[in-house]
């Protein structure tokens, strides 16, 4: 690989005791879109949060390393740190109206943000401003920035927060679960906002999402998380063509589809592990088709194939989806 | 589905408007605001079939689940359920019209009460059908199992339930009541992918041991499409496409239907096919076609008339779109 704008190594995140995310690898490239995938709980979030220092309260970085452009970001003073988060790492999350503030104005709000990162006058920020909001395909961007959060639908929201992240031209954008609360269509128009905001700033994105094939969209790089974990990592065509972990491949068969199929539709029996109540062995080994003995009492394997890597004792099999 | 037997719920051209507050100006010269979301919406449920009804937010389509549930009173037009019409109803008829139709809401976390155990939330549903004592116990954990929940769950509190099971209370609690209607408003768009499945599921289940009729709303046609035996496509207020969901998917005769399917993500194969991407709405249409500002296809004659829904193709497959037939 070249050389790597971000890379995080044996995360671990606990609150208290209990270890949220254990143990996360990740590299990304400049321009590189990752895929993070998993359910409620996985730790996906929690990676990210932690990468950007807004862990609830509670929450703590137990070890690890993350490097940013080469510096170390555990290091890194509060300061320093404010100053490169918003301006060189920005972030979308899943609900853009408590990312917001409710009662300042979205033209506000953008104007303080592009200022707290850039030398520009009062009148250079809002225009600023105003071609951000037309970069995001927000109509009528003068009059929207008098607006208030709660005047906007949904899906303008995510469009503010989106010229928001990318105001201060980051050359990394963290999206949490980012058209999880939106409407199909409005899915569509923000899945194609960020691909072209990609193009067009060639920023890194970290893509987080439960929908695999929401994650493949955009994504040349996928990876699945289960209980704190990474169980699978792979090229997006590698690892739908052969998903090695059998997470990844009932993961994929539960995507609603429009193949004609009708009646029941599969699911992954279950519910994920309760943080701080693993089961021994592989942690998915109680809600998997796959699973044998082996599964229920030995820690899986790293297993690699090309570049491809599987955390499960059967990772050789490579099965299609 | 029998489809010449009565229906359970007929609606014909049902109406709600809101009137916006006026100006003082606006006032004075008698003008009057008014937002219509729901603008005549005829439909038939029939009698234990699942219906999928489809649209983004602000179609209207809570609005309409909430004047089947007897929440709001419509503002024109009638629902008669079960040869009855509802708007005449009161005292025993009226409850016994509010037990029959229930409600599962999208909002697990705010649609049950936080400070109330789950045994207590399912025992006032229990009592509230006249059960007592000992009975409402036994009631409680029969509709435990038949949402696939652990009675030991019962002296948690919701906080301390996952998404999915949480739906699961909120959809026994609606059993409770023995209805004959379920209506579900967008049961599973806040679960994981990994969990919507075991919801849909259990919908259907319902549906074909107790005959349950369903109504199921979502802004997601590939989970609607797999359990419905009948799909309306809601836009603006209005059914825009309606049929069996082959001929819904596929043959989807209205551009707003065609883009709903456009939508649906599908990984790969996106990326050698771009999607159509809908504009951005831009304000209120007056005239014609609520959907033509929006549409690809749309001619001058989409900007006066203003379409009625009208056949479409083979076996009670409808659409409202000039563009069709």
């Amino acid at each position: 690989m070249t050389e790597e704008l971000l890379r995080i190594d044996a995360l671990h995140v606990a609150f208290g005791e209990r270890e949220v995310v254990r143990g996360v690898d990740l590299r990304i490239a400049p321009g590189e879109v990752v895929g993070l995938v998993g359910e409620s709980g996985s730790g996906k979030s929690m990676s990210a949060l932690a990468l950007m220092r807004l862990l609830p309260t509670g929450g703590r970085i137990s070890s690890g390393a993350i490097r940013f452009k080469g510096q170390d970001l555990m290091e890194m003073p509060q300061r320093a740190f404010n100053a490169l988060r918003g301006s060189q790492i920005g972030m979308i999350f899943q609900d853009p109206l408590s990312a917001l503030n409710p009662a300042i104005s979205i033209g506000r709000q953008m104007i303080d943000m592009i200022r707290a990162h850039q030398p520009l006058s009062h009148g250079a920020a809002m225009a600023r401003a105003e071609e951000l909001l037309t970069l995001v395909g927000i109509p009528y961007p003068k009059q929207r920035l008098l607006a208030y959060p709660h005047e906007l639908s949904g899906g303008m929201r995510q469009r503010v927060m989106i010229a928001l992240a990318v105001s201060c031209n980051p050359s990394l954008l963290i999206a949490d679960e980012p058209t999880t609360a939106l409407d199909v269509t409005v899915q569509a128009q923000v899945m194609d906002l960020l691909d072209r905001i990609r193009t067009e700033f060639s920023i890194a994105i970290l893509f987080i999402s439960h929908n695999l094939e929401l994650v493949a969209e955009i994504s040349s790089r996928v990876i699945v998380m289960y209980a704190g974990r990474i169980v699978e990592t792979g090229e997006v065509h590698d690892l739908f063509a052969a998903p090695r972990h059998p997470y990844t491949r009932q993961l994929l068969r539960c995507i609603p589809r429009l193949d004609g199929s009708h009646g029941a539709m599969p699911t992954i029996p279950g519910l994920p592990p309760r943080i701080g109540a693993l089961p021994p062995g592989c942690p998915f080994a109680p809600r998997c088709d796959r699973a044998e003995a082996i599964c229920h009492n030995e820690t899986p394997p790293i297993v690699w194939h090309n570049r491809q890597m599987a955390v499960c004792h059967f990772a050789k099999e490579a099965v299609p989806a | 589905m029998k489809a010449d037997a009565p229906p359970l719920m007929q609606l014909n051209a049902l109406r709600k408007t809101y009137r916006l507050r006026r100006t003082l100006i606006e006032r004075l010269k008698g003008v009057d605001r008014v937002v219509t979301a729901v603008d005549g919406v005829s439909l038939s449920i029939q009698r234990g079939s699942i219906l999928g009804l489809v649209g983004e937010s602000g179609c209207g389509k809570s609005t309409l689940a909430q004047m089947l549930v007897g929440l709001l009173p419509p503002t024109g037009g009638t629902i008669e359920y079960d040869g009855t019409d509802m708007s005449g109803l009161a005292g025993d008829a009226w409850l016994n019209y509010r037990q029959g139709v229930q409600m599962v809401f999208q909002d697990t976390g705010s649609s049950l009460n936080p400070r109330k155990r789950i045994r207590t939330i399912l025992r006032e549903a229990v009592a509230a059908r006249g059960l007592k004592g000992d009975c409402q116990d036994t009631r409680v954990a029969a509709l435990m199992e038949q949402v696939g929940l652990d009675i030991q769950l019962l002296s948690r509190y919701p906080h301390a339930l996952s998404g999915g099971q949480r739906q699961r209370v909120g959809i026994a609690r609606a059993l409770a009541m023995e209805p004959s209607l379920l209506l579900a408003d967008e049961p599973v768009s806040s679960l994981d992918v990994s969990l919507q499945g075991q919801i849909i599921n259990l919908l259907r289940e319902l549906n074909e041991n107790l005959g349950l009729t369903i109504v199921l709303i979502s802004h997601d046609l590939a989970v609607v499409a797999r359990v419905c035996d009948a799909i309306a496509v809601m836009y603006s207020g209005r059914i825009v496409e309606s049929g069996t969901p082959d001929q819904v998917l596929t043959a989807p005769r209205h551009p707003y239907t065609q883009a709903l399917l456009d939508a649906v993500p599908r990984g790969l194969e996106r990326r050698d096919r771009k999607r159509t991407i809908l504009p951005v709405e831009s304000g209120p249409i007056l005239t014609g076609c609520k959907f033509r500002r929006r549409c690809a296809r749309a001619v001058n004659a989409c900007e006066t008339t203003d379409p009625k829904l009208a056949t479409a193709g083979p076996g009670g497959h409808e659409a409202a779109c000039l563009m069709v037939g």
